[in-house]
């Protein structure tokens, strides 16, 4: 395609948009509502997404050792949970700086177990380990029971399996309420889109008759679809960046109760501010140009 | 040029348009299809364009098998020959220059070669002076002729004319025959498609007659007058 030609179907396809005044805003409308849902779910999505992430990464496996493992066993331990590529970190603790740890937690009672120390220090060594992903959270703790000199192995699944569940629930939830938008704010473009093709199906004949390809015949109202999908995907960024900000800043700074714990969590704006920005401008073309596209079919087979 | 190799065009549910229609038409030639209506004249049109499938038979047009073509080699076909309908089937709102420059624009021409080629092609019709007037402001003959020079943007082989004179009065019918005769004489195929026997009778030119979905008649210059 030459350049005349791009900008003859960019031009035409504006012109649509311009013409067809009150159904474009209708449609953008529409779907700019579609998209603030996919906006605020995409924020929720995400921050749920960061808060399991969050609270996935206080939960530690620990690998408590027998009292006999020899050195090379704790060695040889230690490089195999250097080496997995689930674990994210991983610390050894003693026997003795168990039982100091312990001390430490009873403060000023720390003193009762001072007759433990040394060769009557009941507690075992032990590696704590963060792992990466809590779904594998069952099969990497057995990898590691299996290892020489394991006692056993503590492995939080229960809230592991909470966690989890909440991710999941979240996502399937998301993804169901965006699949069902994503429909309806197909059909809007592509009744839209409809209704200007057959405003202008003399001239589609005509395009037809002196030997216009489809994809050109096409192009036009495609582009109306992408500008439309653009213009909605700029007021939902506008509004939802307003939106988050002004929520963000809420719960960091003046919230109370339940609401303030999750301050540490909430995800600036900054972080999402990219990625959403792209989910908007890439649900908007798909919208735009998919709806348009679909409701030409009819109109090409001349 | 043009083959219709046993055609027979069939609509759901039994009407019978075609008949094993066998035609032959050669590069250069100037062809009056005549028949009145529902004689097959418009499904012989819609198959050489490619509107329609022929049911059984193959058609043949510019080198194009049309029952086996691709979709996506009709709209490369198409832009080999040129067709004038009788509505002429302008755009309303486009001036007589860019209903010309439209066609050239919708078959990636480039924006240089369309303002070297309409002026031209518009002053071969004689409207060279009407170039900016809306299809509204020109008579019935001047919008044929307009439709007319669309159809020769292309430089096509094949010029086909669907009742280029049923819109227009006799004298301005004169005109435009004249155009598709100074057009054929070039070496363009012209196919004219007319009910009208009275046309067809005085350019001693080859007549194929249809009637009921067959050819009845096809001779040079004469009409069995069915």
């Amino acid at each position: 395609m030459n350049f005349s030609s791009f900008k003859y179907l960019f031009s035409q396809g504006w012109n649509n948009f311009k013409n067809n005044r009150i159904m474009s805003v209708a449609s953008v409308a529409v779907v700019s509502a579609c998209l603030l849902l996919v906006g605020v779910c995409g924020s929720v999505v995400l921050n749920v997404n960061s808060y399991v992430k969050f609270l996935g990464q206080q939960n530690e496996i620990v690998i408590y050792l027998k009292d006999d493992a020899s050195k090379q066993d704790i060695d040889s331990m230690e490089r195999q949970i250097k080496e997995d590529s689930d674990v994210s970190s991983y610390v050894f603790v003693s026997k003795e700086e168990a039982l100091n740890e312990q001390i430490g937690y009873m403060g000023q009672y720390g003193q009762l177990l001072e007759g433990y120390k040394g060769d009557n220090n009941p507690l075992p060594a032990s590696f704590r380990i963060h792992i990466k992903d809590l779904t594998n959270i069952s099969q990497i703790s057995n990898r590691f029971s299996s290892m020489t000199g394991v006692d056993y192995v503590s492995t939080p699944t229960e809230l592991a399996g909470v966690l989890i569940a909440l991710k999941n629930v979240t996502y399937y939830t998301g993804f169901a309420i965006l699949l069902i938008l994503f429909m309806v704010s197909m059909i809007v473009i592509s009744n839209t889109t409809r209704l200007t093709v057959f405003a202008r199906r003399k001239e589609i004949n005509i395009m037809k008759f002196v030997g216009a390809t489809n994809g050109f015949i096409r192009m036009p109202f495609i582009v109306e679809g992408l500008i439309i999908g653009t213009v909605s995907a700029i007021i939902t960024f506008v509004v939802i960046s307003a939106g988050y900000i002004y929520l963000y800043n809420y719960i960091t700074t003046q919230a109370t109760g339940f609401i303030s714990t999750l301050s540490s969590c909430v995800l600036p704006y900054k972080d999402i501010a990219l990625i959403m920005s792209l989910y908007y401008i890439l649900f908007g073309w798909i919208i735009g140009g998919v709806g348009s596209a679909l409701s030409m079919r009819k109109y090409l087979k001349v | 040029m043009i083959d219709f190799k046993h055609v027979t065009k069939v609509y759901e549910p039994k009407i019978t348009a075609l008949k094993d229609v066998n035609v032959h038409i050669d590069k250069g030639e100037f062809v009056f299809v005549l028949g009145h209506s529902g004689a097959g004249k418009s499904t012989f049109l819609k198959l050489m364009l490619r509107e329609e499938k022929a049911t059984k038979g193959e058609v043949i047009v510019n080198g194009y098998n049309l029952s086996k073509i691709k979709e996506k080699d009709i709209p490369y076909m198409r832009r080999t020959l040129g067709v004038v309908f009788q509505d002429f089937r302008l755009i309303p709102t486009l001036t007589a220059y860019e209903n010309i420059a439209f066609a050239m624009r919708v078959t990636n021409i480039d924006e240089k070669e369309i303002k070297r080629r309409v002026p031209y092609i518009l002053n071969l019709v004689g409207l060279a002076g009407k170039s900016d007037k809306l299809p509204a402001q020109l008579s019935g003959g001047e919008q044929q002729r307009v439709a007319l020079a669309r159809a020769l943007v292309h430089n096509p082989d094949l010029v086909i004319a669907d009742e280029p004179t049923g819109n227009i009065d006799p004298r301005l019918s004169i005109e435009i025959m004249e155009l598709l005769k100074a057009i054929n004489s070039t070496g363009t195929t012209v196919l004219v498609v007319t009910h009208e026997h009275d046309l067809a009778k005085k350019y001693a030119k080859r007549i194929i007659e249809m009637r009921s979905g067959v050819i009845v008649n096809d001779t040079v210059g004469k009409v069995a007058g069915i």
